[in-house]
């Protein structure tokens, strides 16, 4: 099989980048551009028909985006690898990119040695990670973590906090004394790495934390 | 007593006793008489037919003799030389000899049947040839039978028989031949024990009657009787074995046939008539004669029960029934008892004796009772009288005359009611009603009549109820006694005795009687309480007992005073001592009790515990003290007022508040104490307070003082209730408040000042608020502005990543591309050339957008050909741009384009131009902007259009253009159509200067 050519379909919304892909794919032996999709849908039924080793994935386009098109091309041709190309790099957008079944995940500043690289690897199973979506992984584990130390007390106390009410409120709500919640508060401030209640509100919601 | 019928009486049901046992006993006999007539008949059937079978077996012997006598002569020598007949008669006469009678002929024929030889003539028969047996015989070589037919030389009916003798060869060569008639069943007849009337008939096998005998006679047969009858028929087909039919002579007899037959030959058939009616005879016989007997049997039996009835019950039974009748009729000295009947009829005799004793000793006693019952009733000093249940009197003795003061005539005829005492008519009255019911016998009440002279006097009046014969009430005899002066008596010592009991029991006060030396008789329970002492323990101590040492010599000397009889009581307050110790305050007063001589007979003591009393007295006193003390020092006023309004105390603090004294207050009328304006504002109040239908009232009156002075005063009016709940008096109490109703005008008037600045402090709040909501509504306004500019640029920067990454990929992979292929790398040169050109143009767009003024610095041609380059770099579409540009910023005509107005036309392009690029698959795109009066903006595409109709107008971004259209008073037409592209136009007219 080595000396079969890599067939590659292109999934991108921009015509530009699909144009500029299949430029850097022509210059590359073992690779063949075998088809073009500019959104999810069209990606999905593509993929079912044309079977293609590698796809390079845009995630943000309209119709249907590169996650969901992932999923449901992996579900249907697990054996399809999927490399997410794209401009952005959301923590969440990586880890959600991931479980959907892409086997890379690179930014579009990306050189074509190293595209190339990725393309390779993947059909062999092996991940690609570009450095930012490595750091996104590892901020989301961090994060987990973090998530993971608070109690479900203080988390319901940082949720009423994040909702608005203040210290005497909670403590009506969740029937107990006003220095219990204080006290959780501490809590909440110490795990969370912060020292004032807005900033934990600000982290609670940044970090999608309740 | 139910009518007695014949059904009902003895006799019948002994009648039908019998007739049930003789019944069924008769219909037994019947039954078995008829089953045993079957019987006989079956057995008379199988006998018939026995006995012909006997004659056919009869029959069948003869014809072996027959055989053997052919047999026999078959031997003979000559017997086949037709000359000589000598030996063969010798040997047939042999053989006759031995058969007579049965046998009639014996002879010998030639083969065709020539009679040789016979014993007998044949009388003019000279051949057999003709015979039906002569003829078989021949034919089969062996022994037949002819028919049995008349013989005129013969009287009876014959039967002929003939053998062939064979040759040698097997040839007939001659037959012998004999004949018989009917002797041999003439001997059958006699040998079998046919019943008498039984008939006898030989039938030819043609059915022809031959011979007859009846009862063993001899019947002549002549044309009447001789045809067979049907039975005849049926019998020779063997459906039956026998029939019961009518004979020749008209008798009904069971009938046989059995043929005579051997072989296939049948010689005659004999027929049987048994006598059956006989049967039938003797059965019936048989029956009536049992029948007879039992009917007869019966007739017996009857006559016996009607005589044992008669005997046996009946007489005895109307003897009795006599006696009962004379019992009733009043004659109690008859008895029964010259009854001799059957056990239980005894019985009831006896019994009914013993009754009429009792009856009798009844009556003896009752005869008695009246006799001495009048007697008594005449001499009786108790006022005895009979009275109809009417209560009319009907006979009165001599005592109740003196009694009443009224005569015997007076009184007889007279109604006992007429005499009660009117208050006394309805005593007794229910224990009356319960002695008719039967509930009692008598009762006794005591009631109050009216003597003549109209004196009232109490009577002991027992009433009992006489009822007669049949338990009905039939009248009533009173006894009367005077208890007047009893009653009086009794009445009052029962009172005395009553109360003193009363008192002695439930006194809460301690009694004792004490004997003159001191010992104790009595104690009662009040006083075993009070002292805590057993009443043993009391009588032990005797005298002063639990007096308390210090007391002892109180009331000593009254003590004797009354043991002596100088004195009749006395009463002293001593102390005495509880067996717990405790010391006690009583009363203590001692009565002598005297018999009729005025001898002393005990002392009576009685002691009270008045510790309490004394205590509560003290008390008491503390308490009124107590209370003046309060009256007296209260701040609050409190006067005492009688329910028609007359102050009869006050206390101090009134006097003080308005200055009267008590007296002084007493003479004024309250209400005047209140100013003019407040008098009547409690009057109503205080009226439902006197009337009890309310307990107190609260009330703000200004009253004026002694010296003429106001002050404002609260007063509570409370009624005073009496232990029957009656309104008894009012007691007012007055607080001084001028104080308090001074404060509360001050606080009135902060609270007014409060409620002011408050109401200031309201309005400049409200005001606030409104700058407020002012400010927040901006700041919306202004957040979806800088929304919508985030999203413009986020859209642009997006687009300028995507083209610079596609650049640098391209640019990264030229120099491959064109050592692979120039054209091709050519191509790619002249993509890398436009993409870094729209790159460019989006930069500078995005620097447009961060930097919102540039969008009103720049010139309006200038920002639009920005927009499309970089359009072009991102799309590949074909636009043109015609504006006209004119440095300056002036568009020509002298006007520049107001900001917002020029911001909201370029916004409106930009929106335009990206529905090409995204949504429109143009290949071309124009865009004119005509500056003037009349400034407007054109954009167009060649793409595949939409129909405005089915498009909302939040698709393609068309609200937002058509607002900001709006927003900056310009007029937008879409116009579009499947397949025809799409033109959007914009128009704004400039306004006046003057405006």
């Amino acid at each position: 099989m080595n000396g079969q050519k890599t067939r590659v379909m292109l999934v991108d919304d921009h015509a530009v980048v699909r144009s500029g892909l299949s430029a850097f794919l022509s210059v590359n032996p073992d690779l063949e551009l075998v088809g073009e999709a500019e959104n999810g849908e069209q990606a999905v039924v593509r993929a079912g028909i044309l079977k293609p080793d590698v796809i390079l994935m845009d995630l943000m386009m309209p119709v249907m985006d590169g996650v969901a098109a992932t999923r449901a091309i992996k579900k249907q041709n697990p054996g399809i690898q999927i490399i997410a190309l794209t401009s952005f790099q959301e923590d969440e957008l990586v880890q959600n990119a991931l479980k959907a079944g892409a086997v890379g995940y690179l930014m579009k500043n990306v050189t074509a040695r190293e595209l190339a690289a990725a393309i390779r690897a993947a059909k062999e199973g092996k991940i690609t990670l570009s450095p930012e979506a490595a750091q996104a992984l590892v901020r989301a584990t961090q994060q987990a973590q973090e998530t993971e130390t608070l109690t479900e007390r203080e988390r319901e106390v940082l949720r009423l906090m994040v909702d608005g009410l203040n210290n005497a409120e909670i403590a009506e709500r969740l029937v107990v004394s006003l220095s219990t919640v204080k006290y959780h508060i501490s809590n909440i401030l110490m795990k969370l790495g912060v020292d004032n209640r807005v900033a934990a509100v600000t982290t609670a919601i940044q970090k999608r934390l309740v | 007593m139910p009518k007695t019928t014949f059904f009902n009486t003895v006799r019948a049901r002994l009648i039908l006793l019998v007739l049930l046992v003789f019944i069924p006993a008769l219909g037994l006999q019947v039954y078995d008489a008829l089953s045993d007539l079957q019987v006989n008949v079956e057995q008379q059937k199988q006998a018939s037919v026995q006995l012909i079978k006997h004659a056919q077996s009869d029959f069948g012997n003869l014809i072996e003799t027959s055989r053997a006598v052919f047999a026999s002569l078959a031997g003979v020598n000559e017997l086949n030389n037709s000359n000589t007949c000598n030996q063969v008669i010798t040997a047939m006469q042999l053989a006759y000899e031995q058969l007579a009678p049965v046998v009639v002929n014996i002879g010998l024929a030639d083969g065709q049947g020539n009679i040789r030889c016979s014993i007998k003539p044949t009388q003019g028969k000279g051949s057999i040839g003709e015979q039906i047996d002569f003829q078989t015989a021949v034919q089969t070589f062996e022994l037949a039978v002819g028919e049995y037919q008349d013989d005129p030389a013969v009287d009876k009916p014959s039967l002929s028989i003939s053998s062939p003798v064979l040759s040698e060869q097997g040839e007939v060569q001659s037959v012998l031949f004999l004949t018989i008639d009917t002797t041999w069943l003439e001997n059958w007849l006699k040998d079998s024990a046919l019943p008498p009337n039984s008939s006898i008939t030989l039938f030819s096998p043609g059915g022809e009657g031959l011979w007859r005998t009846l009862n063993g006679e001899d019947v002549p047969i002549d044309g009447s009787n001789n045809q067979p009858a049907t039975w005849y028929r049926q019998l020779q087909n063997g459906d039956q074995a026998t029939i019961e039919g009518q004979d020749f002579d008209g008798v009904s007899r069971l009938h046989t046939l059995q043929p005579l037959k051997i072989n296939a030959q049948t010689a005659g058939w004999l027929h049987l008539g048994y006598p059956i009616s006989q049967l039938y005879d003797e059965a019936y016989t048989l029956l009536g004669w049992k029948m007879g007997v039992i009917a007869a049997l019966a007739l017996v039996v009857l006559l016996l029960a009607w005589w044992a009835s008669e005997a046996l019950f009946l007489r005895p039974l109307s003897n009795l029934m006599e006696v009962v009748k004379r019992v009733q009729g009043g004659d109690l000295g008859v008895r029964v008892s010259g009854l001799k009947g059957l056990g239980e009829v005894n019985e009831l005799a006896n019994s009914f004796d013993q009754m009429t004793d009792a009856l009798q000793r009844r009556e003896n006693e009752r005869r008695q009772m009246e006799e001495r019952f009048t007697a008594a009733f005449k001499s009786s000093a108790i006022g005895m009288g009979m009275m109809g249940l009417d209560g009319r009197i009907l006979a009165v003795n001599a005592a109740v005359c003196k009694m009443s003061g009224y005569s015997e005539e007076e009184l007889k005829w007279s109604y006992n009611h007429d005499h009660v005492y009117p208050p006394d008519l309805e005593v007794g009255e229910d224990l009356f009603a319960e002695m008719l019911e039967g509930k009692r016998g008598y009762y006794s009440v005591e009631k109050r009549y009216v003597r003549k002279n109209g004196e009232v006097f109490w009577t002991r009046l027992t009433l009992s109820l006489v009822r007669d014969r049949l338990g009905e009430p039939a009248y009533l005899v009173a006894m009367i006694e005077d208890i007047d002066q009893d009653k009086q008596k009794s009445a009052a010592l029962a009172d005395s005795e009553a109360r003193f009991e009363a008192i002695y029991e439930n006194a809460a006060i301690g009694i004792s009687l004490i004997a003159p030396d001191g010992e104790i008789l009595a104690v009662n329970p009040t006083l075993i309480e009070m002292s805590g002492r057993s009443e043993a323990e009391l009588k032990a101590l005797r005298g002063q007992g639990i007096t308390y040492s210090e007391d002892l010599d109180v009331g000593r000397r009254e003590f004797y005073e009354v043991v002596n009889g100088t004195r009749q009581a006395y009463s002293v307050e001593k102390r005495y001592v509880h067996r717990d110790g405790r010391i006690h305050w009583m009363r203590q007063t001692v009565s002598a009790a005297r018999d009729i001589e005025g001898k002393l007979l005990y002392l009576v003591v009685v002691a009270e515990d008045i510790d309490r009393h004394k205590r509560a007295v003290e008390e008491l006193r503390e308490s009124e003290a107590r209370f003046r003390a309060i009256l007296d020092n209260t701040a609050v006023g409190i006067a005492v007022m009688t329910l028609d309004r007359h102050i009869v105390q006050i206390n101090q603090t009134v006097t003080r508040l308005t200055g009267y004294t008590s007296e002084e207050i007493a003479q004024i009328n309250p209400s005047m104490l209140a100013i003019e304006e407040d008098r009547l504002i409690d009057r109503d109040l205080f009226v439902e307070l006197v009337e009890g239908k309310r307990n107190q009232y609260l009330a703000e009156k200004r009253y004026i003082r002694k010296d003429g002075s106001i002050f404002w005063g609260r007063v509570n009016f409370a009624l005073v209730r009496g232990p029957d709940n009656q309104s008894l008096y009012t007691i007012g109490m007055i607080e001084d408040i001028t104080e308090e109703k001074q404060a509360a005008g001050r606080l009135a008037a902060q609270e007014a000042e409060y409620r002011r600045t408050l109401e200031e402090k309201i309005a400049e709040r409200t005001e606030e608020l409104n700058l407020a909501n002012e400010q927040l509504r901006e700041k919306v306004a202004l957040d979806a502005v800088i929304a919508e500019r985030t999203r413009l640029a986020r859209d642009l920067h997006d687009a300028v990543t995507q083209t610079l990454f596609s650049t640098t990929l391209i640019a990264d992979v030229l120099p491959d591309i064109w050592e692979m292929n120039q054209a091709e790398g050519r191509r790619r040169l002249e993509e890398l050339r436009l993409l870094t050109r729209g790159a460019l143009a989006e930069m500078r767009t995005l620097l447009v957008e961060l930097r919102p003024n540039a969008l009103v610095e720049v010139p309006l041609p200038t920002l639009l050909r920005q927009l499309v380059d970089a359009l072009i770099g991102r799309a590949r579409i074909n636009i043109q741009l015609s504006a006209e540009d004119s440095p300056g910023g002036d568009n020509g005509s002298g006007h520049k384009l107001p900001a917002d107005v020029q911001v909201g036309l370029y916004r409106i392009a930009q929106e335009a131009l990206n529905n090409v690029v995204k949504h429109a698959r143009a290949s071309e795109a124009a865009i004119t902007l005509r500056t003037g009066d009349v400034v407007r903006l054109t954009v167009a595409d060649n793409g595949k259009g939409f129909d405005p109709a089915q498009v909302t107008a939040d698709h393609l971004g068309l609200k937002i253009m058509r607002e900001r259209a709006e927003t900056i008073g310009a007029k937008i037409s879409i116009y579009s159509e499947p397949g025809e592209g799409t033109q959007i136009t914009i128009i704004w007219q400039g306004k006046e200067e003057a405006q």
